[in-house]
């Protein structure tokens, strides 16, 4: 039975969420402010925390920080009573809350996402997986320059960071050209343009990418297939923002503007043992992709889109992301908190890879379109306009 | 300069002519016979110095000084008389006619040189002078223009003050109102769910039991099989523990409903703008009660306010602009304890007492204090230690000018650093 603390400093909005909680299996605790939340954590074993984001003496963000560091299996959401902007990119920038509840909320809403949140969750961190990563040992060390670029984020140091980058040439082009395929009618003339323009929360997600994905003597992996798996996660990005631009008419939801470059890092983490693994085992690049993709089960006990998840969500990714990984192939499951993100990259998935491959090569959801409100057709039509033009 | 030189004898003018030139600021000499034409060449020439012999046929020196000097517009022109006669009289008529000066025939060159020159630098000093009047004026106008503007500007300041005052507070509205409508609104969402339950469950009841009054059958196993289903289906509901809530929920969605309608009954103090200057009878509890409602936000994550005030002071005072002194006193207050980042809540104390015809009202708070070297800046406009962006520095101007200016009321400060701060505010009562 999960336990699940919530704080806010109205006491009504307690007595309302201890009611709402009543028909599930729940057990719920509350608290008025902080460090009586801090206090319970210490005495209760809790799985999840909702947290009031504006509270006197201790706000939210201040507690849902500390949890974060000394309780990080706890799943943390945020009850928000305004937006305001420059707080909620911090919050994302520092992956202080999985999701925000925004007041007033919806009941029947937030039983769902509390349900699903759980439900990812022990995938995620289900012990066959725990075990599997660490046998394959598939957590490693980022190079040097990569490391300090993530301090620099933590830190906030932005005019660094970007200085950190623009040495190097390879890491600065890739970075350009992912934000363009971001920007509508505009290209970012320097590097401090296009960081400012994704923000740090997205950055931060595609300097993660460039580690696991960027050449590096120290992998011992095959190079072709790396570069095969490079092409087809840029390539995902670009039609993902497309789908989002030309049908949807909106950028993805914050976070999750990168989502199309990471959510196959499971299969970029397998890569690595595949040179050793596989070279006796096939001869080619094709067939030891089509291994990763549709047999690893076999080899490792568990899936690339798990792997994907468990490695994003160990690395301190933002969850949208972290389901994209865990979901692309199966965006319909009733488990899926940001339905339409994880639809989407599904979809962008599939093209990717017919456009990499040259021809149909994961399987396509028939509902795919349909409940995303787009035509299958248009969007083919118009895809290949926008594939040979960005080309 | 340009010299008119009226004599009906040639003979005179070709001398006066060879004298006049010699000065470099002499730019234009005329000649005139007959009188007849002075006036018409004074005004087409502009002339700036006249020189008239006094006896001509006709019309005479004399007449002409006299027809000038009547005419204020002439009051420039310096006019000189050549005159041959000998005799004082006619010299002093001259000078009351308004003669500038004198120079007599036959002509001598030194003397005429001499008068010619203070007539020709008196007339220069004359029209620098014109001209400063009029620059002067032009740039008075100027001025006038610019004050009526500023005038207008700092309206504009302190109407734009106090919306951005309202704006910031307007944030902190939203959330004092979000938060009882979350509730509620939840609390809405928990009853429709169950009372549609409950709903489903007496029509069903009604079915069931008019089934069972229909069957006519009244043997016990029946009844009491018809009843046990009735109980099963009671309990499978599961609405004991909604029904046990019911009050609770009910009095916690009033009472957030009542939260709301307060704040929007608050907003009220604001809404008439307070260029009109119209005053009318305020009970001051109800003011600061109203004032904090609105300011709650900013004040209620920082400090405790405690409020000591007796119900029956009644001002008499324009209601928006007291309520944005308040406000302002107030949530500096706040602002200042936030600053500290303390451990523990701050205190703010606003407390009032009657003092003969006056109320005196102190607002004091545990905060940083003021140091002293900014205690007699605080009521200067623009005067603020509040970083760029976060003030602008006329909240307390705007008060200092509302409560003396516009109120006859004073507004005093006393603070010691590592202490505390407080305001003290003196109106006029409303006598009962």
């Amino acid at each position: 039975m999960s336990t699940i603390l919530i704080v806010d400093d109205e006491v009504q909005i307690l007595k309302t969420m201890r009611r709402l909680f009543s028909e599930t299996d729940y057990k719920i605790l509350t608290a008025e402010n902080g460090m009586d939340a801090l206090t319970l954590l210490e005495n209760n074993p809790i799985d999840l925390i909702i947290s009031d984001m504006k509270m006197p003496l201790m706000n939210g963000y201040q507690l849902l920080s500390t949890v974060k560091e000394k309780y990080p299996h706890i799943i943390r959401i945020s009850l928000s009573g305004y937006a305001d902007e420059v707080a909620m990119k911090k919050r994302v920038l520092h992956n202080i809350a999985d999701f925000s509840i925004f007041k007033p909320w919806n009941n029947e809403k937030l039983l769902q996402n509390v349900d699903r949140i759980f439900q990812s969750h022990s995938l995620i961190y289900s012990d066959k997986l725990q075990e599997a990563v660490k046998k394959q040992e598939l957590i490693k060390a980022f190079p040097n320059n990569f490391q300090r670029m993530f301090e620099l984020i933590e830190n906030e140091n932005e005019d660094s960071l970007y200085a950190e980058i623009e040495q190097d040439p390879y890491l600065s082009e890739k970075l350009m050209s992912v934000t363009d395929a971001a920007i509508y009618g505009g290209m970012p003339g320097s590097i401090k343009q296009a960081a400012i323009y994704i923000g740090m929360h997205n950055l931060k997600c595609f300097l993660y990418w460039a580690a696991i994905t960027l050449p590096s003597e120290q992998k011992d992996e095959d190079e072709e297939l790396r570069q095969l798996l490079q092409r087809h996660s840029l390539s995902t990005n670009k039609i993902l923002l497309f789908l989002y631009e030309a049908f949807l008419h909106k950028q993805p939801p914050d976070a999750s503007l990168f989502s199309g470059l990471l959510h196959n890092i499971g299969l970029l983490a397998l890569l690595q043992d595949s040179k050793k693994q596989y070279t006796s085992d096939f001869d080619s690049t094709s067939e030891i992709l089509h291994q990763l993709l549709f047999n690893e089960q076999e080899r490792y006990g568990t899936t690339h889109q798990e792997i994907g998840a468990y490695l994003l969500s160990h690395y301190d990714m933002p969850f949208p992301v972290v389901e994209t990984a865990l979901y692309h192939h199966n965006p319909l499951n009733p488990s899926i908190i940001n339905r339409e993100l994880v639809i989407c990259v599904h979809i962008a998935d599939f093209y990717a890879w017919k456009y990499v491959m040259g021809k149909d090569y994961i399987d396509l959801n028939e509902n795919a379109f349909e409940s995303i409100n787009v035509s299958r057709v248009d969007f083919e039509n118009r895809l290949e306009r926008y594939m040979k033009k960005v080309l | 300069m340009k010299i008119l030189v009226v004599d009906d004898n040639q003979i005179n003018l070709s001398i006066v002519k060879d004298y006049l030139e010699q000065f470099p600021s002499v730019s234009k000499v005329l000649f005139c016979t007959r009188p007849e034409d002075v006036k018409l060449i004074v005004d087409e020439e502009n002339i700036d110095i006249l020189i008239l012999d006094i006896v001509m046929p006709r019309i005479s020196g004399l007449d002409l000084l006299k027809m000038f000097r009547e005419d204020s517009h002439y009051d420039n022109m310096p006019i000189i008389m050549l005159t041959s006669l000998n005799d004082s009289s006619s010299y002093a008529q001259c000078y009351e006619l308004g003669a500038y000066d004198f120079i007599t025939k036959p002509i001598n060159g030194l003397e005429f040189k001499a008068r010619m020159k203070v007539a020709i630098e008196a007339k220069l000093n004359s029209n620098k002078l014109q001209r400063l009047v009029a620059v002067t004026q032009e740039q008075n106008d100027e001025l006038k223009e610019m004050n009526a503007r500023l005038t207008e500007a700092e309206f504009q300041i302190v109407q734009s003050e106090k919306m951005a005052a309202v704006g910031q507070l307007a944030a902190g509205l939203a959330h004092e109102i979000n938060n009882p409508m979350s509730f509620v609104s939840s609390n809405f969402e928990f009853l429709k769910k169950h009372f549609l339950k409950l709903s489903d469950f007496l029509h069903d009841m009604d079915k069931r039991l008019r089934l069972a009054y229909d069957s006519q059958n009244t043997s016990r196993e029946y009844v009491y099989v018809a009843i046990m289903e009735l109980v099963e289906q009671y309990e499978q509901l599961n609405i004991n523990y909604a029904l046990h809530e019911l009050d609770s929920i009910l009095a916690d969605s009033e009472d957030g409903i009542m939260r709301v309608t307060k704040i929007i009954n608050s907003l009220r103090v604001f809404t008439r703008s307070s260029k009109d200057d119209e005053k009318s009878s305020f009970d001051l509890l109800d003011l600061i009660h109203q004032v904090f409602l609105i300011s709650k936000n900013e004040i209620k994550y920082y400090a405790n306010v405690d409020i000591n005030i007796p119900d029956d002071i009644i001002i008499y005072c324009n209601g928006v602009q007291i309520a944005q002194v308040f406000v302002n006193i107030l949530v500096n207050a706040a602002h200042a304890i936030k600053s500290q980042h303390r451990e523990e809540m701050g205190t703010i104390l606003i407390s009032a007492n009657k003092s003969g015809h006056n109320v005196v009202i102190h607002f004091q708070d545990d905060g940083p204090g003021i140091p002293k070297e900014n205690l007699n800046k605080v009521f200067e406009p623009f005067f603020t230690t509040k970083e760029i962006g976060k003030g602008t520095g006329l909240g307390l101007s705007i008060s200092y000018d509302i409560i003396v200016n516009k109120h006859n009321g004073s507004i005093d400060v006393k603070s010691e650093e590592g202490k505390g701060t407080v305001f003290t505010i003196i109106l006029p009562m409303v006598s009962t």
